[in-house]
């Protein structure tokens, strides 16, 4: 295999994890009995979710019910699906107003960096990645 | 000393095998010092000592999960791996490389052959094409079978060992029916629809001796079970009582007086095995039934029955002439466990696997 093709292979199997991963956390979103024990293991009151996207959306619908979701957060301040009636905020917003709360990082292929902006002031203790608040390790 | 596991140690489906890991764990230690061990799940990789977390990080692929543990080995200084097995790609034959660069290492086979537990194609081809490569970077192999080699890697024979103080010897019961126990993850290689389609059969017959089939644990067949179940009308005579763990568990071992191991390996091609519930059953003291050769015991043992590996239904009266021929003899549980503590001390089993690594 020549580098092009396999620079070219390893995209392609990033993808297809990407994919499974995010397919795999859409369905464990749907299981509401897992949501409350997760909700409880991880001692969640409020939470802001990091993403508008798919994910950060299902994330909302299965914790509203259950936690204080303060808001969405997303860099460009909205969602990309066509919800109303979520709050949702930029990242400037969340700086200016967080308390303490935990984040929950629904993005898999920004999450490292995501992660590091968000510990510029706020404790790594208090940042989950969603397949970490799914089933990860307490 | 570091101890990689790439899949879920936590997940509900490993709760027999973590503690079986975290028992080679402790023996390890006792030999070497701190033993940090690995676990993945929810895309995350864990790094771990003595039940605590000490490092994780976001790993999507395989080459990103191996990228870890391999700097968690350089920023730990960590010179003995022992790596249970999972399957073979592109990647773990990489990571593999990397680390006969940083460490003495054995690698676990925990099933031999395990072509047949595989189902994903694509799985299947990519295992079979790396696996072959596996004998190039690694020394030393062990498994639970009698392979001399592995994949062409000169193997170590070991056998599932088993914690006498998690596994109390059963207590006596008093009351006339029999009771039949599994306890496990049921899987297709457990058959157990062999045992409900032989109580169909002996009902149907007229069967007197009542007889009790307990399922214990949750897993892909359960639901299979639980049409046969209904389809035999056996509702009185088998339960399915899900996961069980500490006193309720003992519970239902107090009450039991045969347990059921694996009766459908030939589904998976195996023939023999070494399989950690036929440990656990010898040290509580139950006799038990299998369908395969099982590389902890000779096989002609008084309390053992040892069945055909293959889909006919268990024959119940024979269960029940071996049980009654068995408990005419009031020590027999006692023998069991001393056998087992003898046999099943992870201390023992590890031996040659401690002094390989000693040997550096």
């Amino acid at each position: 295999m020549e580098d092009f093709e396999k620079q070219l292979f390893d995209i392609y199997v990033e993808d297809y994890r990407i994919d499974s991963a995010c397919y795999k956390m859409m369905g464990m979103m749907l299981e509401e009995e897992r949501i409350s024990k997760r909700i409880e293991l991880h001692n969640i009151e409020s939470v802001y979710i990091y993403g508008g996207g798919y994910l950060g959306v299902q994330l909302y619908n299965a914790l509203v019910k259950k936690a204080k979701v303060k808001a969405i957060v997303d860099i460009n301040g909205g969602l990309s699906v066509d919800v109303n009636g979520i709050r949702t905020i930029t990242f400037e917003d969340l700086k200016k107003e967080y308390t303490g709360e935990k984040v929950i990082i629904t993005p898999v292929k920004y999450y490292q960096t995501i992660k590091d902006s968000l510990m510029k002031f706020i404790d790594e203790d208090r940042i989950l990645f969603l397949g970490e608040f799914l089933e990860g390790i307490v | 000393m570091i101890y990689v596991v790439l899949v879920d140690l936590f997940s509900k489906g490993y709760a027999g095998i973590k503690k079986k890991i975290l028992a080679q764990i402790r023996v390890f230690s006792e030999e070497f010092g701190n033993v940090y061990y690995t676990t993945y799940s929810g895309q995350m990789m864990y790094l771990l000592l003595n039940g605590k977390v000490l490092e994780k990080g976001l790993a999507i692929t395989n080459k990103e999960r191996n990228n870890l543990v391999l700097y968690w080995v350089k920023k730990y200084n960590i010179k003995k791996a022992y790596v249970r097995y999972d399957l073979s790609d592109i990647w773990f034959v990489q990571f593999l490389v990397s680390l006969k660069e940083q460490c003495k290492m054995v690698l676990e086979f925990p099933t031999i052959p395990y072509d047949g537990t595989l189902s994903n194609r694509r799985l299947k081809l990519e295992d079979a094409h790396y696996r072959e490569q596996l004998c190039q970077h690694v020394e030393c192999c062990t498994t639970y079978s009698n392979d001399e080699k592995v994949f062409g890697i000169p193997s170590i024979s070991l056998l599932n060992g088993v914690d006498p103080d998690e596994h109390p010897l059963k207590k006596s019961k008093i009351d006339e029916n029999i009771v039949l126990i599994a306890v496990a993850s049921m899987a297709k290689w457990h058959g157990y629809e062999r045992v409900i389609e032989g109580l169909a059969v002996y009902y149907a017959n007229g069967g007197k001796q009542k007889v009790i089939f307990r399922l214990i644990g949750e897993g892909p067949e359960t639901d299979k079970y639980r049409h046969l179940i209904e389809r035999y009308n056996l509702q009185e005579y088998v339960k399915i009582l899900g996961c069980l763990e500490g006193d309720k568990l003992n519970q239902q071992y107090n009450e039991a007086d045969i347990a059921i191991g694996s009766l459908g390996l030939y589904k998976i091609g195996l023939t023999e095995g070494s399989p950690i519930k036929s440990g656990e059953y010898c040290i509580r003291g139950i006799p038990f039934v299998y369908g395969y050769r099982d590389n902890g015991f000779l096989g002609k043992e008084k309390y053992l029955l040892n069945v055909s590996n293959d889909d006919t239904p268990l024959e119940i009266n024979k269960v029940i002439q071996f049980y009654n021929n068995l408990k005419r003899e009031s020590s027999y549980m006692q023998e069991m466990r001393k056998v087992a503590i003898e046999k099943y001390a992870w201390t023992s089993i590890l031996k040659p696997v401690v002094t390989y690594f000693s040997n550096m």
